[in-house]
C-alpha cells in the first residue's frame, strides 16, 4: 500500500480519533492520555518521511568524523564487530538498494556508541584540545540535527 | 473520570480512617477533588479536614505517582518541610504523612493550604512582566533565605561536604542515567566527563531545593507565598538552584533579567560565588533534566506509564545544545587564560 503513505496514515488516525473518541471523553485521565497520544501521533507522522534522509545524514557524519578522532588520538578503527560493520554500511552509502530504517538506525546506534566511549575518553580535557573540540562539534551536529529534522520533542509547537 | 471518582472515594474514607487514627479523634474529609498540576513525581489533592471537636482546615494531600520522570521518596520532603517551619523560608507546613501507602494504598503526604496559583502562562505574557519582576525579586530572596539555613537539623538528608557536594550530584544523577538511557548519548557521557573532571568547591553547605523555579512556587496578592514541589530536596551546593532558576523552558527572563535576578539574591544575602562556577550548575541543570526526560521515557517504554512520557527523551537534544554551548564557551574562556599574557588562573569552569 503506497497511498495512503505511512505519515498520511498516521496523522489520518490522529485527526479521527480527534474528531470522533475525544468529543465523547470526559475531562479527566482518559481524556489526558488520549489527548497526548493523538499530539505524539501527529508528530510521528511528520517525522516518518524524515527518518530515512535524518539516519543517512547522521550515519555518514559519525563515519566520516569518528576516524579521523580516533586517528588523531592514536586509536585504530575497529576491525570487526558492530563499530566495523557500522562503518562499512555507512561508506556504502548512497547504495543502489537504501538499507532498511532498521539497519541504519542499528549503525547509527553503533557508531554513537563508539563516540561515546571517545568521549568518556576526551572531555575530561587531558587529551588534545583540537580534537575534543572536533567531537564536540560532532556531537553538537548530532543534537541540532536531531532536534531540527525529527522534531519529536513535546515542547515543540505541532504547527 | 469514572477512574478518577472511585479514586476520590477510596481516598477520603482512607484518608479519614488514616487522620481519624492520627489525631485521637473523629476527622471527616470533604470537597476532596484533584489539583490542577503540571507535576509529574506527586499527585495533589485539596480537601477540607473537619475535626470532631469543630475545628476546620484546608490541606493539600500529595500522592506519590506510580511511575513517571522521578523516582522519589515522600519522606525526605515530608520532613524537610517539617524542619523549615519557623525559618522563615515560604514553605507549606508539613501535617500528616503515610509513606505506607497504608491509607489507600498509595504513599502521600499532607500539607496545610497556602494560597496562591502556580501557572506560568503569564511568563509569556507581556501584561504580566511587571507582577512577575516582584515575584522573581521575592523568590530570589526566598533562595538566599533557604540557602542561609542552618543545615544541622537535616539529618535526615544525605550529608554531603564542600568539596564533594557538586561530585555527589553529579554520580546521583549519572547513576540514573546509565541505569535509564536507552541508547548510549555521547553527548551527555561527554557533558559528565567534563563535569566531573571540574567540579567546583562549594562555598557551604546548604538545604537545596533541587527544582527551583517558576511553576513550582505559589504567588498570591503580587507576592510568592510558598516554594513547593520539594521532591529534589538535598543538601549541596546552594548555587546549584541558581544554575536551575533560569533554564531556557521555564525563564522568566522576560520579566526580569537573570543578572537582576542575581542580584536581588546577593542583596538578601545568597551565598556568593564565582561566574564560572554558576556554569558549571548551569551545565549540570542541562544534563540532569535530560537525564530526568530519559527516566520518563523509559517509565514508558518499560515500565508502561503514561503516553505523556513517551516521547520526552527528545527534549534531550535541546537540552545538549545548551550544555554543549556553555561548554563551549567555558573551553574557549580557558583557552584564552592560557595564552600567553593571559591574567588570572587557570578555570576552565
Amino acid at each position: 500500500m503506497l497511498n495512503p503513505s505511512l505519515d498520511e496514515l498516521l496523522a489520518g488516525m490522529a485527526d479521527g480519533l480527534a474528531a470522533t473518541v475525544l468529543p465523547e471523553l470526559a475531562p479527566g485521565p482518559a481524556r489526558d492520555e488520549l489527548l497526548a497520544a493523538i499530539a505524539l501521533t501527529r508528530r510521528v507522522a511528520r517525522a516518518v518521511p524524515r527518518l530515512g534522509p535524518y539516519l543517512h545524514t547522521d550515519t555518514a557524519d559519525l563515519a566520516d568524523t569518528l576516524p579521523r578522532l580516533w586517528a588523531a588520538v592514536g586509536l585504530d578503527e575497529p576491525a570487526d564487530g558492530p563499530v566495523a560493520d557500522a562503518l562499512a554500511l555507512a561508506r556504502s552509502l548512497p547504495p543502489e538498494t537504501p538499507p532498511p530504517a532498521t539497519e541504519l538506525a542499528a549503525a547509527d546506534l553503533a557508531l554513537r556508541d563508539a563516540a561515546a566511549d571517545l568521549s568518556a575518553q576526551l572531555a575530561a580535557g587531558t587529551g588534545p584540545v583540537d580534537v575534543a573540540a572536533e567531537l564536540r562539534a560532532l556531537l553538537e551536529r548530532l543534537a541540532a540535527r536531531e532536534a531540527a529534522e525529527l522534531r519529536l520533542s513535546p515542547w515543540v509547537p505541532l504547527r | 473520570m469514572a477512574a478518577g471518582i472511585m479514586a476520590s472515594t477510596d481516598m477520603r474514607s482512607g484518608l479519614e480512617t488514616y487522620l481519624s487514627a492520627a489525631e485521637g479523634q473523629t476527622v471527616t474529609v470533604v470537597d476532596l477533588a484533584p489539583i490542577s498540576s503540571v507535576g509529574n513525581a506527586r499527585d495533589p489533592w485539596g480537601f477540607t479536614a473537619r475535626w470532631a471537636d469543630g475545628r476546620e482546615a484546608r490541606g493539600v494531600m500529595l500522592v506519590k505517582a506510580e511511575a513517571g520522570q522521578l523516582e522519589t521518596e515522600l519522606g525526605p520532603e515530608f520532613h524537610t518541610l517539617a524542619r523549615l517551619e519557623g525559618s522563615g523560608v515560604a514553605a507549606p507546613p508539613a501535617l500528616w504523612l503515610d509513606e505506607a501507602g497504608e491509607a489507600f494504598g498509595q504513599p502521600f503526604f499532607v500539607t496545610g493550604w497556602v494560597p496562591g496559583t502556580a501557572e506560568t502562562r503569564s511568563l509569556r505574557q507581556p501584561e504580566h512582566h511587571a507582577a512577575n519582576r516582584i515575584i522573581a525579586h521575592d523568590l530570589a530572596a526566598a533562595a538566599a533565605r533557604l540557602h542561609g539555613v542552618d543545615v544541622g537539623p537535616f539529618t535526615h538528608l544525605p550529608a554531603t561536604t564542600v568539596a564533594t557536594a557538586a561530585a555527589d550530584q553529579l554520580a546521583l544523577w549519572r547513576a540514573q542515567f546509565e541505569r535509564h538511557r536507552l541508547e548510549p548519548h555521547p553527548g551527555l557521557v561527554y557533558c559528565f566527563e567534563w563535569l566531573a573532571a571540574r567540579a567546583p568547591v562549594a562555598a557551604r553547605v546548604s538545604v537545596v531545593h533541587g527544582d527551583l523555579r517558576f511553576g513550582n512556587l505559589l504567588a498570591h496578592d503580587g507576592h510568592l507565598t510558598a516554594l513547593l514541589d520539594w521532591e529534589m530536596v538535598h543538601l549541596g551546593d546552594p548555587i546549584e538552584d541558581l544554575g536551575w532558576v533560569y533554564r531556557e523552558v521555564w525563564t522568566p527572563a522576560a520579566a526580569c533579567p537573570f543578572e537582576e535576578f542575581l542580584a536581588a539574591y546577593a542583596d538578601a544575602g545568597g551565598v556568593p560565588y564565582a561566574p564560572a562556577h554558576l556554569r558549571w550548575w548551569r551545565i549540570f541543570g542541562e544534563v540532569k533534566h535530560s537525564v530526568i526526560s530519559l527516566t520518563a521515557t523509559r517509565s514508558f517504554a518499560v515500565e508502561g506509564a503514561s503516553v505523556r512520557h513517551a516521547n520526552r527523551s527528545a527534549t534531550v537534544p535541546g537540552f545538549l545544545q545548551a550544555a554543549l554551548a556553555l561548554v563551549a564557551e567555558a573551553e574557549l574562556e580557558a583557552a584564552g587564560a592560557d595564552r600567553p599574557g593571559a591574567q588570572g588562573a587557570h578555570d576552565p569552569c
